[in-house]
């Protein structure tokens, strides 16, 4: 077993490089960081800019930007900030493999502060939601699963589609306009929204209602028809026969041996789904002005910050490395049959 | 218990929960008369206004920095912490233009109690004019300043290699972005050899403005309060809370909401919907010296890529002008916010008021258009020796931009020029010639974006850098600025005069010139100058409130804003 993870994580390396490299490609060929000067009202001058772009090496061939960003530049001849010889400056980067995550190109913060800052309020956000609508989904698929065809099965089948289709800003604006605005001009008390609150637990949670419920009712849908799946086609197994005509209790039945079996694969799921928590959900950040993750790849990406957009997609990458790794890992405590050597 | 009573359980007691979390915490967000909720957009970058040029950044930057002086929304100087706005009759300039005596009021202090006084502007002006600071701001300062020297507490001298005739450039608000405390920066300095990477940069902590920053909670919020030792005294407001919104739907929302009470960037056109959302909202524009305009490229093939072979032809040029109905545009896209205009100097001092308006005159275009030989072909498109009259035109995604260019499409189709509208995000639409940015390397006909023109002097940046000759991009000068290829020596005379003259009537009639010329040649065709537009909520105001221009300070008169 130690041998496999150790395996699994050298592995990992080479698939790590690659994905960055690919990344970054594709994170550079965005836009150009230096755009934004130009419809501002404060331009800087033609020769700052080009300064700049010197000092941050933007004019630098792709290659050599990603071995930069790579391994840093401090080892590197200096810097030409006049592009004339008359001005050299160290580089002060050491590159990811030295922990250094490249220095943001707006605020002039490292990279990682700028995460750090972020992932608390995104988890905040997120897991809780993520808890909720797979425990929604579990309750509500075992149960669709075993009146199946039913009245309440048919109305939690609709409903759930209703809100699948839905997509996330519609109805995010939706319920800001009913619990919020409406909600104050027929006399309501409306459900405060928008960024974090005040600072107290209670304000807090209020803020948090109309996001997650948001989060909770698009993302539902899915999970409840996988589980009801999962679980319909474990219930016309011959064990489960078996277990009926022992004379098991039905909660019994379908709790231990149904429902055990039926989470093999949700497990998968899950393990999937996890490392994209940290990603957060850009659109309902967005919306609900909530200070996370997504939000700040979103803005990275409006102004081209490059070190920060990266900084956020290694993370995730790194991320859905290890978060596979241990959803093999559980699979072996779920399911005894299953061996890695 | 069943499975079924069991689901039954959990989905009661979830809805509770959810419930009981809506209605608890009611009175969260302190509503009172001591606090001014304003909406942002976008979270500034940096709060030491020589690091940023972004316009948030600035914004909340004013409300904590406190400039020598400001301009009001009818651009007259007020004056902050000096005590008279030099002139050359006051004594203030030579008479050469090159040196600057400039006087502070008395006893200014900073909000941790130590003086404000005229070496915190000589430090300032050292700093500026240290290249290894890498400051965004000050090149005008910093290319020509010679020498600052400390007179007296109150008094400093600055000596500069060439004239220097447009003071606010150098120490009004507009060229000096911010004022720095010596006693905070010097010892980083000493230490660092710079202040760029200095934490005061992102985490301010000593201030001059009329507010002092309390919090940031980053991605969310800053609070300020009001500073005791702010020039004119405390400021009746006692508390500013900025929220940041990144997005507008959700931004209008909060403020038809009354969550939010001032809001600084309404755009053209969703001025409408704001105005129609809550009728408590009122609606300023100020203008911003930004004018909307269609770039047309005329560059020849040396190029990366020239554009449209017919737009070479100024009768061609013409005709498009004739064929936009840009008073439609302003009056059904824009809720008659601003109106059409043919001045590069629209809405500023120096505008040509006898330069007239295009009209919208289809026929005449039509006929302009026979006369350059593009005729209508048989697909209703023009042609001309088998090219076709179509052009690429793009813009940035904002949405309101995207409207007008569905609408000019249909009404140049009416006089057979056709158009292909693209759209792409502004980092690829502006980006810089060597990262084949669209405009830098020319891929358009046609591109939608705003110039810009100073409201205190008839230096005209767009004249100045994207209408230059020696500015037109190209293997050999990829850092040109001129993307329409356009080249008048003439036109370059006259921005030269605006700049260097020292004599105000003729550097008017200059600007008069640069006016006509771009009137008669058309390298771009203007639709219309934008506004800065504010929104707020008059049940919490006292009383109507006065909101700075664009080019100074919106909160310039902040000191009698009161809430209620």
């Amino acid at each position: 077993m130690t041998r496999y993870v150790v395996q699994r994580a050298l592995q990992s390396i080479p698939l790590l490089l690659i994905i960055s490299f690919i990344l970054f490609n594709f994170t550079n060929a965005l836009g150009d960081p230096m755009a934004v000067y130009a419809e501002s009202r404060n331009r800087p001058s033609a020769r700052d800019r080009e300064i700049i772009m010197r000092r941050l090496g933007l004019d630098r061939p792709i290659l050599e930007q990603y071995l930069i960003w790579l391994i840093g530049n401090d080892w590197m001849p200096p810097i030409d900030v006049y592009g004339d010889g008359s001005r050299l400056e160290r580089g002060t980067r050491r590159g990811v493999l030295r922990g250094d995550l490249g220095i943001s190109f707006v605020t002039r913060r490292p990279s990682w502060t700028r995460i750090e800052e972020r992932l608390p309020w995104t988890l905040i956000l997120m897991v809780p939601s993520y808890v909720l609508t797979v425990g929604l989904a579990i309750a509500i698929g075992i149960f669709s699963a075993v009146r199946q065809y039913s009245f309440w099965d048919n109305l939690i089948t609709s409903l759930s589609f209703f809100f699948y289709s839905m997509p996330i800003f519609f109805v995010a604006l939706l319920t800001i306009y009913i619990f919020a605005v409406q909600f104050k001009r027929w006399g309501l008390e409306p459900i405060k929204w928008g960024g974090t609150g005040d600072g107290t637990l209670g304000s807090l949670l209020q803020h948090m209602v109309l996001p997650v419920f948001c989060l909770v009712a698009i993302q539902l849908a899915g999970y409840v028809r996988f589980v009801r799946s999962s679980m319909l086609e474990v219930l016309n197994q011959d064990y489960i026969r078996t277990a009926r005509a022992k004379g098991l209790a039905e909660s019994q039945v379908v709790r231990r041996h149904a429902f055990k079996n039926a989470a093999l694969p949700l497990v998968t799921l899950i393990g999937l789904d996890l490392p994209f928590l940290l990603a957060g959900a850009v659109v309902t950040e967005r919306i609900f002005a909530w200070p996370g993750m997504g939000r700040l790849f979103i803005e990275s990406f409006e102004r081209a910050d490059v070190p920060v957009m990266m900084a956020i997609l290694m993370v995730l990458s790194v991320a859905v490395v290890v978060f596979q790794l241990l959803t093999d890992i559980v699979y072996t405590w779920l399911d005894p049959r299953i061996r890695y050597s | 218990m069943t499975v079924k009573n069991r689901v039954c359980l959990a989905l009661i007691v979830a809805l509770a929960l959810a419930m009981a979390l809506a209605s608890f915490g009611a009175p969260v967000q302190a509503r009172d008369r001591d606090t001014l909720v304003v909406g942002f957009a976008q979270e500034p970058d940096n709060m030491n206004g020589f690091y940023s040029s972004m316009a948030f950044a600035q914004w909340a930057n004013d409300l904590v920095q406190a400039s020598l002086y400001d301009f009001s929304d009818d651009l007259k100087p007020v004056l902050v912490l000096a005590a008279e706005v030099p002139t050359r009759e006051n004594g203030g300039i030579s008479e050469d233009f090159k040196e600057y005596t400039i006087k502070l009021k008395p006893g200014l202090k900073w909000s941790d109690g130590k003086p404000l006084t005229a070496e915190d502007l000589v430090f300032t002006y050292q700093m500026i004019k240290d290249p290894a600071n890498n400051m965004l701001q000050g090149s005008g300062i910093r290319e020509a300043l010679e020498e600052v020297e400390l007179i007296d507490e109150t008094t400093f001298r600055l000596r500069f290699n060439a004239p220097k005739p447009f003071p606010e450039e150098i120490v009004g608000s507009p060229g000096l972005p911010t004022i720095l405390p010596a006693h905070v920066f010097r010892p980083i300095y000493e230490k660092e050899g710079t202040i760029e990477n200095a934490p005061e940069n992102q985490y301010p902590t000593v201030f001059s403005g009329p507010y002092v920053l309390r919090e940031w909670k980053r991605g969310e919020s800053m609070s300020f309060e009001a500073n005791p030792n702010y020039v004119f005294g405390e400021p009746k407001i006692k508390r500013i809370l900025i929220r940041f919104f990144p997005d507008t739907d959700s931004q209008y929302a909060a403020l038809a909401a009354g969550q939010l009470d001032y809001v600084p960037n309404v755009s053209e056109g969703d001025i409408p919907r704001v105005a129609a959302s809550n009728p408590d909202l009122k609606i300023v524009t100020v203008f911003g010296g930004y004018i909307e305009s269609l770039w047309l490229n005329l560059r020849t093939d040396e190029h990366p890529r020239a554009g449209h072979p017919a737009l070479k032809d100024v009768r061609v040029r013409r005709a498009l002008r004739l064929a936009i109905d840009r008073e439609t545009i302003t009056r059904e896209l824009l809720a008659g916010a601003t109106k059409p205009t043919d001045s590069i100097y629209a809405g500023s001092p120096f505008e040509n008021k006898e330069l007239g308006v295009t009209p919208y005159d289809p026929e005449a275009a039509a006929k302009l258009l026979d006369e350059a030989g593009w005729t209508l072909g048989p697909d209703g498109i023009r042609q001309k020796d088998g090219v076709k009259l179509e052009f690429r035109y793009s813009t940035t995604t904002a949405g309101w931009r995207n409207n007008i260019q569905a609408v000019i499409q249909q009404q140049l189709a009416k006089v057979g020029v056709s158009v292909i509208l693209e759209k792409y995000p502004a980092s690829e639409f502006f980006g810089a010639f060597v990262n084949r940015g669209i405009n830098a390397i020319g891929e358009y006909d046609i591109a939608q974006y705003a110039n810009n023109t100073s409201l205190t002097n008839p230096v005209n940046a767009t004249v100045d850098e994207a209408l230059n000759c020696k500015q037109i991009p190209n293997e050999s000068n990829p850092g040109g600025q001129n993307f329409t290829g356009f080249c008048s020596p003439e036109l370059d005379a006259a921005s030269l005069i605006t700049k260097t003259s020292l004599d105000p009537k003729e550097r008017l009639e200059a600007a008069y010139k640069i006016q006509e010329i771009l009137r008669d040649q058309v390298p771009l065709i203007n639709l219309f100058p934008r506004g800065d537009n504010y929104a707020y909520n008059t049940k919490r105001f006292a009383g109507a409130i006065r909101i700075g221009s664009g080019v100074g300070n919106q909160w310039f008169d902040i000191m009698n804003w009161e809430l209620r």
